[in-house]
């Protein structure tokens, strides 16, 4: 599965000398590995699959990228999985959230990302989570790891993704009463036009070069 | 006792609300004297958030004791991920540098780590690029835990660790600006490699840099674990154990050692920790400035 991306910040027809205009980019869509994964992946993902049942159920996809493992878990087994992977795969850490806005995948816009990280084994591998625009929930992993509780509020505020069961889900960056959620694709970059000494200089998204 | 027209009281149906500004202290007591509850919501701040280490303190207090804290931390975030979308990727990095104004170098080599995987061309790095790279970084990292160490001395009330810390983060910054023409948010890391080689002769001056600063982090570390009134300030306190640490993803190896050892973390030695990674930094730029590539 492909999907090709034409232009660089959306320009066209504008004269675009800078060449990025033409560009024409294939994106990869994953699916998921073929075994053997390489390195500790392996290791890891029999390791889960024996402590964990259903495994095959919860984890949809499981993707080998560049050196990184990453498992794609279905989110209303998310919290099982996390604890399974604490417990028993010994990945104590989880070193935050990151928010995704993938606009184009019609069901699973939003994207939540985990990187775990084992300082027993040395090893780090990733967890994503894909939920719709339209039920933006996500059940919170903080009873699990606890450090994950403003990352959690961060990523709520820039993306609007709901983490159920989160001790005090609210804003953390941006203002309480703030519309909108800054990261989204969709959400502009802003920015005044300045004028000085009779000269305008666009806004930054306005430039013919950015746009 | 003087009389302030903003300090006040007024009932809301949450309870009495004081305002306080801060010379009117005598009055509040007087004031709360009368209340017959215990339980009084305080806020502190909101201060500026760039003034060093302040914040917004919702505080729950029972008598003297702090029942419950909220949190405040500011309005920082400069939406610096969405001015990168409107940009490529080299020019990204001039944001990525303003992401931490004490280690710029570390975020520009995390973000064109990060792009040079992306595009597959990771094995294209130059080795003399990513040791310019390596070399920065330790520097980077003494003139950011001289900040750390000089900061958190001078909160205790030591004024001397300051200057000192201070003055080596002087020489630090001297030789980045020799390197890259700027002392901070320098955008020297960039996709593909650095934006510029070392400039003649930097090599030895790193050399003696290296030297200096040695001699200097002996005496800086004997101004603070020598000092007993520093010391007994920092004993026994914020004492972490792994499971927290690990649980709040509080990263350092040290803990991990210190657990291995049967320790627990407390706040000296973390101080100490700062001290031997300036140390260790300094192991590492001799042996890059030892070897004859750097010429």
């Amino acid at each position: 599965m492909t999907h090709d991306q034409s232009g660089m910040f959306g320009a066209s027809g504008t004269g675009d000398t800078s060449g990025y205009g033409g560009l024409v980019r294939t994106q990869a869509s994953f699916g998921s590995a073929e075994r053997p994964y390489g390195s500790y992946f392996d290791q890891v993902a029999d390791d889960l699959e024996r402590a964990y049942p259903d495994f095959s159920d919860a984890i949809t996809r499981v993707v080998v990228d560049r050196g990184e493992l990453t498992l794609h878990v279905k989110k209303e087994r998310l919290v099982e999985v996390a604890f399974i992977l604490r417990d028993k795969l010994k990945f104590e850490m989880c070193m935050g959230v990151s928010g995704v806005h993938y606009p184009d995948r019609t069901g699973q816009e939003l994207v939540a990302l985990y990187p775990l990280l084992s300082l027993t084994k040395n090893q780090r591998i990733r967890l994503e989570v894909a939920t719709s625009d339209l039920d933006p929930h996500i059940p919170s992993v903080v009873e699990v790891w606890a450090g994950n509780n403003w990352h959690e509020r961060e990523t709520f505020d820039m993306f609007g993704i709901i983490f159920d069961g989160h001790p005090g889900l609210t804003r953390i960056l941006m203002p309480d009463d703030w519309d909108g959620h800054p990261q989204r694709k969709d959400y502009p970059l802003g920015g005044i036009a300045v004028e000085y000494k009779g000269a305008t200089t666009p806004a930054p998204s306005e430039r013919r070069s950015y746009r | 006792m003087t009389f302030d027209p903003y300090a006040s009281s007024r009932e809301t149906t949450e309870g009495t609300v004081f305002s306080v500004t801060g010379g009117d202290w005598d009055s509040l007591v007087t004031e709360i004297g009368e209340a017959k509850e215990e339980r009084i919501i305080v806020n502190m701040g909101p201060q500026h958030p760039s003034t060093h280490g302040v914040l917004r303190l919702v505080l729950e207090l029972e008598g003297e004791t702090v029942t419950e804290v909220r949190t405040g931390i500011g309005y920082l975030h400069t939406g610096i991920e969405k001015n990168m979308e409107f940009r490529n990727w080299t020019q990204a990095v001039t944001f990525a540098t303003r992401m931490d104004y004490l280690s710029p170098i570390f975020n520009e080599t995390a973000y064109c780590l990060a792009v040079e995987k992306l595009l597959g061309i990771t094995g294209d790095v130059t080795e003399r690029a990513s040791a310019i790279r390596v070399l920065m970084m330790e520097l980077n990292r003494i003139s950011s835990h001289m900040v750390a160490l000089g900061t958190g001395a001078l909160e205790l009330g030591a004024m001397g660790p300051m200057f000192f810390a201070f003055r080596e983060r002087e020489m630090v910054l001297d030789a980045f600006e020799a390197i890259t023409g700027l002392r901070m948010n320098m955008a020297y890391v960039r996709p593909g490699g650095v934006a510029q080689d070392l400039p003649a002769g930097m090599t030895s001056q790193l050399r003696e840099l290296v030297k200096t600063l040695r001699k200097n982090f002996k005496d800086n570390a004997a101004l603070l674990i020598g000092n007993s009134i520093w010391m007994k300030r920092t004993e026994g306190i914020v004492i972490w154990i792994l499971p927290d640490v690990q649980r709040l993803a509080l990263l350092d190896q040290f803990f991990v050692l210190l657990d291995y050892l049967g320790i627990c973390a407390r706040c000296n030695h973390i101080v100490v920790t700062k001290i031997m990674n300036s140390m260790s930094s300094l192991l590492i730029l001799q042996m890059y400035t030892d070897v004859s590539w750097c010429e």
